[in-house]
């Protein structure tokens, strides 16, 4: 294979830190080289957050990403001077021109299994499946957070099992542009941050 | 310890305790601030290691010197401005002979500047910050696993030379997750050289010119010259056990490019078109090794995150011109080298724009 470069958009808090960690993790147990590189601006909360991830079988020397095969976008914060492949975004999210798919991330994650934070998990496996990454559950568990292991693997395998007429069927109520407004207007206001992930996911 | 993903700021801070660090006094400060948290987490869990969140970068540096000459190897680590205030002390420790290590995760200076974004502008403060004249020793790795390797050998180089040493990274070199195995990295450690204060004797540690028994010699210009001389003498012997550096890329090109920590990983796909020089000491210069391959090149150029300070050096020392590539504002791409190379006319055609692996350069590269 030849290297995968990806590139995950969002905003501070959003998860992006999670997603990027938990996917070179994984990558990591399976004995891929992997180089993991976390850019942010300096207003964390609210502020622009990516994670720029390379994995390959061979030992990877640029790490900085600029024509990536695929962008996960929960905001649109990116960086400049990147270009992609194939977008996976939230809703209204995907540019004109772009290629990719629109799934409301935030919004299964609630539907689904019950909190919004799990959308983080749901996008994770999508980015999996679009990679073609195969994992094993014991690989998974291995390397997700500690705190609700079977709920995180279950979204992620939710999302893995995405297909472009299941993704089409979704009906997004709430587009991730707008959380992100919301998020950041809170936390701008003095919300803390839990509670302004739950005020922005408020339909 | 197995392969896992580690952070390049993590792994400095894994090598100070490696080097046997016991003391690390720090203000936290983008994008240095994980080497703090990490200590501060080690502390809570090993009473041996002493650490201390001080009110600001001076205080911080001053109390690394004052646990050093207690008896503790010592770090703390910043950024560009923090690093400005830790000036003032960075040269009382040259003149008192304490060994230390400063840690500079560089981002965009000057001032606040762009806190978060990858910066190599304090190449020149690194080496003439402080007051005075002094040999200053200054590392600068470009890998995670090197961010340990280099770590250790700042300490090392430390306690040889009895002097605050340098390890400098940058914002993505400082927030790059690597998969490394820490534990296939044998660098031995070089033991305490410097007595604790109070096991007898006299020690004069106030910063001004004395003679060796301690009367002052703050008006011997002829005192002060042999003491400095011999220092010198002293570190740059010492400095020939730490030549450390890369030479490799296609060395049948007629161009010599440098690049250092970030620069040297993002310009990895040229490797086909140029050669390669990748200072890991970055001071003191690395004289005899740079004139020597610099002597095979035709041209020469600098390719670095700050506007000329290190191709200045360079062509000072080789008394030829250096093309510059400066790569400003944080922005550390490939795409801004190929830019870079574009105006100055050393665009090799055949080369296409992205990123690329180790793998795609036709000639590797030796460390020495």
């Amino acid at each position: 294979m030849s290297a995968k470069f990806i590139v995950i958009d969002g905003v501070g808090g959003q998860g992006v830190r999670v997603i990027g960690s938990t996917m070179a993790s994984l990558l990591a147990v399976m004995d891929y080289h992997v180089t993991l590189l976390f850019d942010y601006d300096s207003s964390v909360r609210g502020g622009m957050s990516e994670a720029f991830l390379t994995y390959d079988r061979e030992p990877i020397s640029n790490f900085v990403v600029e024509c990536a095969d695929v962008v996960v976008r929960l905001a649109d914060r990116g960086p400049m001077h990147l270009t992609t492949d194939y977008v996976i975004a939230d809703c209204d999210l995907i540019k004109p021109g772009e290629r990719g798919e629109e799934i409301p991330f935030l919004q299964l994650g609630v539907d689904k299994f019950g909190r919004d934070l799990f959308g983080n998990m749901i996008a994770l496996g999508r980015l999996l499946c679009v990679c073609d990454v195969e994992f094993t559950d014991d690989a998974l568990r291995a390397v997700l957070p500690k705190k609700y292991v079977e709920e995180n693997v279950a979204a992620i395998k939710y999302g893995y099992g995405l297909d472009e007429s299941s993704i089409k069927a979704i009906e997004p109520e709430q587009a991730a542009s707008s959380f992100a407004a919301k998020y950041a207007r809170e936390v701008l206001a003095g919300t803390a941050p839990d509670k302004a992930v739950e005020l922005a996911a408020a339909r | 310890m197995t392969k896992r993903l580690v952070q390049g700021n993590e792994a400095v801070f894994l090598g100070a305790i490696k080097a046997g660090a016991g003391y690390f006094a720090g203000y936290p400060i983008s994008p240095s601030s994980e080497i703090l948290a990490q200590a501060s987490g080690y502390a809570a869990k090993h009473p041996e290691f002493k650490f201390l969140q001080e009110e600001d970068e001076i205080a911080s540096a001053n109390a690394i010197l004052g646990a050093s000459l207690a008896g503790a190897k010592s770090f703390t680590a910043t950024s560009g401005p923090g690093f400005s205030l830790m000036q003032e002390a960075v040269g009382y420790g040259h003149k008192v002979g304490i060994p230390a290590v400063i840690v500079d995760v560089m981002r965009v200076g000057p001032g606040t500047g762009m806190p978060t974004m990858p910066g190599q502008g304090d190449i020149l403060q690194a080496r003439y910050g402080s007051t005075g004249d002094y040999t200053s020793f200054v590392f600068y790795p470009s890998t995670v696993a090197e961010c340990f390797e280099y770590t250790i050998h700042a300490f090392n180089a430390a306690e040889e030379t009895r002097s605050p040493v340098i390890l400098l990274s940058d914002a993505f070199l400082g927030h790059l997750n690597e998969v490394v195995d820490l534990d296939t990295i044998d660098v031995p450690v070089v033991n305490r050289t410097l007595e604790p204060l109070a096991s007898g004797g006299t020690r004069l540690f106030s910063g001004v010119a004395t003679y060796p028994d301690g009367e002052p010699a703050t008006a011997d210009s002829d005192e002060f010259i042999r003491q400095y001389l011999e220092n010198r003498e002293n570190r740059l012997k010492i400095s020939e056990k730490y030549a450390f550096y890369e030479y490799g890329w296609n060395k049948d090109s007629d161009t010599l490019v440098i690049a250092f920590g970030i620069t040297r990983r993002v310009a990895q796909p040229l490797a086909p078109h140029f050669a390669l020089f990748r200072p890991i000491r970055l001071w003191p210069v690395l004289g005899n090794e740079l004139t020597e391959i610099a002597a095979r090149y035709k041209k020469i150029v600098v390719i670095e995150g700050s506007d000329g300070q290190y191709a200045s050096v360079i062509e000072h020392m080789l008394l030829r011109r250096v093309e510059r590539v400066p790569l400003l504002g944080g922005r550390m791409s490939l795409e801004a080298v190929r830019e870079g190379l574009d105006r100055i006319g050393l665009l090799p055609k055949e080369s296409e724009p992205g990123s690329a692996t180790a793998a795609d350069a036709s000639a590797s590269a030796s460390v020495a």
